[in-house]
């Protein structure tokens, strides 16, 4: 398994971060875990909106080697502001 | 006769079999506008003619919008729409959904036909439609790496989502080999599965320079993909035959770059909708453990835990004094018995009878002599009195 994007670890991050607000909200669970899955949550929240703080975009382009095949090199988007 | 119709349930029964029809649901007819009329509610009136035929032909406000020029009559037109029945008056005819002018040249036919034909093989079906993922990892652009298309969406998917990895597949996007370039991008990026979502088009242009996204080939493409594709090709008037078959069309470029990815300004004011969310939703289970705590607490065992200990010992107490009574109770009745008791035995020692005047007989070895055969003249015997024992002789027998 290749290593995850933070595209991936950001999406899967969310959706924990969603799941826990929705089990807090239930009032089911007990009071202990209710403080663990909040601790939990607020290090999601943190660490995502760290990924989104630090992210640098990649941009790659598709370019021909030169036996032919599609090689990923790096694109430099000049004339972006 | 037995089924009698009324003029409204044939007029309706005539509506329904031409909507049946699939084939007149999207046409497109070439004649010439007589008796044009622009009515003061926005809708155009209008007879498309030829040589041996005429059709009644309408095209409401909304479609009307779109025209790039003005009917007139005698003018030659290619209409695109459906045949339906106008039950009040009991016609059919063209609803348009727009007006070509004939001498838009061989392009726009080719595009309403190939348009036709692909609309009726499915192409444009919305079940086809594939949902767009919500976070695109990796996005590929199918365009050209020249454009000022490129730039503008690469800048705009950055400011928005800067996470996603953008994968530039560079194409031409006009001349004879944009189309067969454009086809094999989309074909190849399914093919080695390259990223979950497809952005193929390039800036406006005219009708030539968009040509590519109306051939067949990236119809097909666009349509076999299994990366959903946004199409967005030119200005937001420009639509092509690519916007019918992608998941979704994008008005132009930029459009597109918001449409593929969230804001993370928004993504932002989630997390710290759901950070309030999270602390609210704590703070209530807190309150309702204490509210559960306090119930408790307010329990006299726990209120007043001395309470319980107290009321332990004053049992004990009271156990402890009626055990005490009860063995006094019964000591006492023993102590009386035996008072009771001693007495008799009092009354009955032989001391007490001596006392009362009377002596007792006993022979030489101690035992009682109880009656006077047992003794015979001359024995000696013993007499003791209150005070003191004294031998004797039988005189006689």
């Amino acid at each position: 398994m290749p290593k995850k994007s933070k595209s991936q670890s950001f999406e899967a991050d969310l959706n924990r971060l969603e799941e826990i607000v929705k089990r807090l909200e239930d009032g089911s669970v007990p009071l202990e875990e209710s403080m663990k899955l909040f601790q939990e949550g607020t290090q999601l929240a943190a660490s995502c909106g760290k990924l989104l703080d630090e992210a640098e975009q990649e941009i790659v382009k598709l370019t021909k080697g030169p036996d032919g095949s599609l090689q990923e090199v790096p694109f430099a988007n000049e004339q972006a502001e | 006769m037995e089924n009698i119709l009324t003029v409204t349930q044939l007029n309706n029964l005539i509506k329904a079999a031409f909507d049946n029809v699939p084939a007149l649901q999207n046409v497109c007819v070439r004649g010439e506008i007589s008796n044009y009329k622009l009515y003061p509610s926005g809708h155009h009136y209008f007879t498309l003619k030829d040589a041996e035929g005429s059709l009644k032909c309408v095209l409401f406000k909304g479609s009307a919008l779109s025209l790039r020029f003005r009917p007139q009559n005698g003018m030659s037109i290619l209409a695109v729409g459906r045949v339906s029945v106008y039950p009040r008056d009991g016609v059919y005819q063209l609803y348009c959904t727009r007006l070509i002018p004939d001498g838009a040249g061989d392009l726009q036919a080719a595009f309403e036909q190939l348009k036709q034909r692909l609309w009726q093989e499915g192409l444009f079906d919305p079940a086809h439609k594939k949902p767009l993922p919500a976070f695109p990892h990796r996005i590929g652009i199918v365009t050209s790496p020249a454009g000022a298309a490129v730039h503008d969406m690469l800048r705009i998917l950055g400011k928005r989502y800067p996470l996603s990895k953008l994968i530039l597949l560079p194409v031409r996007v006009q001349g004879e080999e944009a189309a067969g370039e454009i086809a094999r991008a989309i074909t190849y990026a399914n093919r080695e599965r390259l990223c979950e979502l497809l952005i193929v088009g390039r800036g406006g242009g005219s009708m030539e320079d968009l040509w590519a996204f109306n051939e067949e080939p990236v119809a097909r493409a666009v349509y076999a993909s299994e990366i959903p594709v946004i199409s967005a090709v030119g200005h937001e008037p420009d639509v092509t035959i690519s916007d019918f078959v992608a998941d979704l069309r994008a008005a132009t470029p930029s459009n597109a770059a918001e449409l593929a990815v969230p804001d993370q300004a928004e993504l932002r004011a989630r997390l710290e909708a759901l950070r309030k969310q999270m602390a609210a939703a704590l703070q209530r289970r807190a309150q309702q453990a204490r509210g559960r705590l306090e119930a408790l607490a307010s329990r006299p065992v726990l209120k007043d835990p001395q309470r319980l200990v107290l009321d332990r010992r004053l049992r004990l107490d009271r156990l402890t004094e009626r055990l005490a009574a009860v063995q006094s109770a019964a000591l006492s009745a023993r102590r009386t018995r035996l008072t009771r008791l001693a007495a008799g035995l009092d009354a009955m020692s032989p001391l007490k009878v001596l006392a009362r005047g009377y002596a007792v007989v006993s022979d030489e070895s101690g035992t009682l002599v109880q009656e006077a055969a047992a003794v015979k003249a001359g024995q000696k015997i013993r007499i003791t009195f209150r005070d003191d024992t004294v031998p004797a002789v039988i005189a006689e027998q």
